[in-house]
């Protein structure tokens, strides 16, 4: 798009631009792919232990929000375009972020000094308040529908 | 990356709704417009992003395990067949900009035609077998224990739950995008003067499509790689 | 003023009302001030059936066992009541009604950017209220209007997918009049209307848009989920299922909390131009008014778990939330002293919209005071669902937003219909919102306190709260007139109203410079702005700082297209 200015000059990329970003993304796909055949173990170092789903998260992400990035900026001209867009284009994906607050509800639960409440142990919720462990207890209850 | 070329092309006499002054501020209030747009659907798909991440981290040991029942090579031409198809909407944008109109139809009928085959491989090839496997949520789920690769029935069933969900919306809007697309390269063929006299009828078409890419994705390594 | 002044006074010059007089015209315009005509008509019908719906409430609870309704319908009406007040009237009344009409006028734009979508917007919501009313004449809903899972999903019965897609549906029309607003508001300003020349119901306009694009979406995508869940067999919010009914509470907040500003954000708007305007005054402090419209749409965000305090949320979290509802009352607070500022040695005159503006004054600062009792936790768990939280939203919704609504009508109501309404009894129907109102809601607030819980419809349990609820009608009864009446004025106006002119407060703005009723393309050509805002003529000032910072020469000198 015209970037803002009275400039009547359309910016016209050439195709390179756009054949380049494709390899690119089409590249990173085949990251993507093949990292997630590998599980890498839990990672220590001193104190510190990195649980190893935690690093092929991580990795998986990275990799989805460059190719995002990637489509963001050439494909859709943000990289071009006037800072209202960019302004815009920022707005969602931070607001999104804000929204993930919501997990800090479920993150703070067990911390409480005690559970308010008689706990209904085929609740989500008491699965979190008793969670000790990674996993959670495996539930073999019976599927209740009510519909 | 790639360096950017400006290339002077020459304005044609377009067509300027009576209430704005010149083509600059349409095409600019078109493409505000176009981009709030676009932050609520990233909102629309943000929500679900969220009952995602709060379940896969109640669950992840059972969303693994339940995700295998998903075909990594599918979901994989899925994910090229969208990235093709983003790249021939980008270069329908950039024919529109230099106004070669057979280009701009044939880029975005192959648009159309990459689109199509996404739907054909997730309808056809992927989701005739979750049915038969009894992996759609509902009261037949859990009838065939087998395919559920060891995950407990309930929190398999919530993974399928937000599996068909968020790849059934995104196909909804896949839909929603060959039907523009197609409209629009019906109009470039025809030489309806709304699209062919100013590229930013194509633009706004391509920001949709690319949107539509970018929330696969983020769908293809949540839902088909899942780390252990 | 210096702005270029587009009165005509031909008589038979065509305005936006005789410009094409068939239903098609009206039903297929793209004209804004037709659209926001459409809406007027529209939400005072659904305003009507909310009030309806209140009635009965307040009917049925004058005594201690009931008196009307069984204990179904009661959950249906209270249901009803909100539906219909939040989705078909609070939430569109000001932007889509007050907004569509002015915003382009004050901004000195020929319409808003997108007037198809402006017109789907308007079809959308009335699909929507459709949807709604059938799914009320079928039987209506029984979960109340925030439709809490796992009543709405598992366990009601009823048209409850059919309400729910209703306000899906209505939702989608307020997002195309936030999309709309966005792209006007940035790209369609005339020449040399800066962003601080603005009006400050602009600022208001664009705040409240930029909270209906970032939310909308969420809570659309919540309720389709739960409509989904009744039709399929998935679980995301059914605990039976492995779901976890306390994310609806976060994602329907997400979004219902910031719906609460989409309500009074506007009413903020109006009343900074009524305060303004009658106190002839620049607003005290503007730059300050229009960033605490953007603090609070931002911060409003921030604060929906504090309807979560006693639903199992994480008391860390409560603690979080319940700070940043505390500071959400700062830039509320400065718009409050700002305007009190504005009128302290104004040159203030009492017409009928100041009068509204005082009201909201007083009755709002009743209202977020309120609040700020309900977002401390430990008040909070003894008020949670009683009728002092009833008292303070009504506070807010009706004394805030309603109150900001009619004001706005009646000091816009010259520019929509090239006519004065009676001013004498507008002026006496005012006070009488003020006193029926305080009537109904002060009662409640001692009620609440005592302990009667909401949406109860026996309090048999306590018989003497039933000189509160008695006084509460009487109250509802004198507000029920007072509501009313307007409606009767305003259409005898319409035929026997005094001529009005183009300018009829002796306002300042760029609406104020167009004839009454405009012309459908509101200006011939498009103002070049050259003033301050609120720059009213032969105004002294005690000190030249007080005063808008003046431009030298009066001279028209085009300044930087406004862009950005």
């Amino acid at each position: 798009m015209a970037s803002h200015g009275k400039s009547n000059g359309i910016h016209v990329f050439p195709i390179r631009m756009y054949v380049i970003t494709l390899l690119l993304l089409l590249g990173l796909m085949f990251a993507t792919v093949a990292a997630s055949f590998w599980h890498p173990s839990d990672f220590t170092i001193g104190p510190i232990t990195i649980n190893g789903s935690l690093i092929a998260n991580l990795l998986a992400m990275t990799i989805a929000v460059i190719k995002a990035l990637l489509v963001v900026f050439y494909f859709m001209h943000v990289k071009f375009g006037s800072d209202l867009v960019k302004l815009w284009a920022l707005c969602g994906f931070v607001w999104v972020t804000l929204m993930l607050f919501i997990l800090m509800d479920y993150g703070t639960r067990k911390y409480e000094p005690a559970p308010a409440f008689e706990a209904d142990t085929g609740s989500a919720l008491y699965r979190e308040i008793t969670r000790t462990g990674e996993n959670p207890p495996k539930d073999d209850y019976p599927i209740v529908r009510v519909r | 990356m790639a360096s950017k070329a400006h290339a002077e092309v020459e304005n044609f006499p377009v067509h300027v709704h009576h209430q704005f002054e010149d083509i600059e501020q349409q095409n600019e209030a078109y493409i505000v417009g176009m981009w709030t747009f676009m932050v609520t659907e990233v909102m629309f798909f943000g929500a679900l992003f969220l009952a995602y991440i709060l379940y896969r981290w109640h669950y992840q040991p059972d969303f693994y395990m339940a995700h295998k029942g998903l075909s990594i090579p599918a979901g994989a031409a899925n994910t090229t067949l969208l990235l093709l198809s983003s790249f021939t909407m980008v270069l329908g944008v950039h024919y529109a900009q230099l106004r070669k109109s057979k280009m701009v139809v044939t880029m975005l009928g192959t648009t159309c035609v990459l689109a199509t085959i996404f739907l054909c491989i997730k309808f056809a090839v992927e989701w005739p077998p979750k049915f038969q496997h009894g992996l759609v949520p509902g009261a037949n789920f859990g009838t065939h224990p087998e395919y559920l690769n060891g995950a407990s029935p309930r929190a398999a069933e919530l993974f399928y739950s937000l599996y068909f969900l968020m790849t059934g919306l995104h196909a909804i809007h896949i839909i929603i995008g060959i039907l523009i697309i197609g409209a629009l390269a019906m109009m470039w063929a025809k030489g309806k003067k709304i699209v062919t006299e100013d590229y930013i009828p194509t633009e706004l078409v391509g920001l949709y499509w690319h949107f539509v890419d970018l929330v696969w994705i983020f769908l293809f390594p949540l839902f088909y790689l899942l780390p252990q | 003023m210096s702005a270029q002044t587009e009165t005509h006074q031909e008589e038979e010059q065509l305005n936006y009302l005789t410009n094409g007089k068939s239903l098609k015209s009206w039903l297929l315009t793209g004209d804004h001030k037709r659209i926001a005509i459409l809406y007027l008509i529209s939400t005072a019908l659904f305003f009507m059936v909310g009030g309806i719906f209140a009635g009965l409430i307040r009917i049925e609870l004058t005594s201690p066992t009931g008196v009307l309704l069984e204990t179904e319908t009661y959950n249906r009406v209270f249901t009803a009541h909100g539906l219909v007040m939040i989705f078909m009237f609070l939430i569109p009344a000001i932007p889509a009604v007050l907004g569509n009409f002015v915003l382009p006028l004050m901004i000195g734009a020929r319409d808003l950017a997108f007037p198809r979508l402006n017109l789907l917007s308007w079809y959308t919501y009335m699909v929507g209220g459709i949807l709604i009313t059938w799914a009320l004449c079928i039987g209506g809903v029984d979960t109340g209007w925030t439709f809490y899972t796992p009543l709405s999903t598992s366990y009601s019965h009823g048209p409850i997918s059919l309400a729910i897609l209703g306000a899906f549906v209505v939702g989608f029309s307020s997002i195309f009049t936030g999309i709309n607003f966005i792209a006007t508001i940035h790209k369609m300003r005339a020449p040399g209307m800066t962003w601080f020349r603005l009006p400050l119901f602009v600022w208001a306009m664009y705040g409240t848009s930029v909270v209906i694009l970032l939310g909308t979406p969420v809570v659309a995508i919540t309720l389709a989920l739960v409509m989904v869940e009744r039709w399929t067999g998935i679980g995301i919010f059914s605990p039976e299922l492995g779901g976890d009914p306390v994310l609806f509470q976060h994602m329907f907040w997400f979004y219902s909390h910031p719906a609460v500003y989409i309500m009074i954000l506007p009413a903020f708007g109006v009343i900074s131009e009524l305060i303004a305007n009658f106190s002839r005054k620049r607003i005290f402090g503007y730059h300050f008014v229009a960033f605490s419209t953007l603090a609070i749409a931002g911060l409003g965000f921030l604060v929906w778990g504090h309807h979560m305090f006693v639903s199992s949320q994480s008391m860390y979290e409560g603690i979080v939330f319940s700070l940043i509802s505390f500071l959400v009352a700062v830039p509320s607070a400065i718009k409050i002293f700002n305007w009190t500022a504005t009128i302290y040695k104004g040159n203030v005159r009492l017409n009928t919209p100041m009068i509204y503006a005082i009201c909201f004054m007083m009755l709002f600062t009743v209202g977020g005071l309120t609040g700020l009792f309900l977002s401390s936790m430990g008040t909070d768990v003894h008020l949670t669902a009683t009728y002092f939280v009833v008292a303070h939203f009504h506070y807010v919704m009706v004394g805030g937003a309603i109150t900001g609504f009619l004001g706005g009508v009646h000091y816009w109501w010259p520019k929509m219909t090239g006519r004065m309404y009676p001013e004498g009894i507008a002026r006496v129907n005012a006070i009488l919102i003020f006193i029926g109102f305080t009537a109904t809601f002060v009662p409640q607030f001692i009620v609440g306190f005592m302990g009667m819980p909401r949406r109860y419809h026996y309090y048999y349990f306590a018989p003497e709260f039933q000189i509160y609820h008695i006084l509460s009608t009487m109250g509802a009864s004198i507000l029920a007139i007072a509501f009313f009446t307007p409606a009767t004025y305003l259409i005898w106006s319409l035929f026997k109203g005094e001529k009005a002119s183009a300018n009829p407060w002796g306002a300042h703005g760029l609406e104020w410079e167009i004839a009454s009723p405009p012309d459908s393309h509101n200006f011939h050509h498009i103002p070049i702005v050259t003033d301050e805002v609120y720059d009213f003529p032969g105004v002294e000032y005690a000190h030249p700082s007080h005063g808008p910072k003046k431009k030298k020469s009066k001279e028209a000198e085009p300044a930087t297209k406004g862009k950005h």
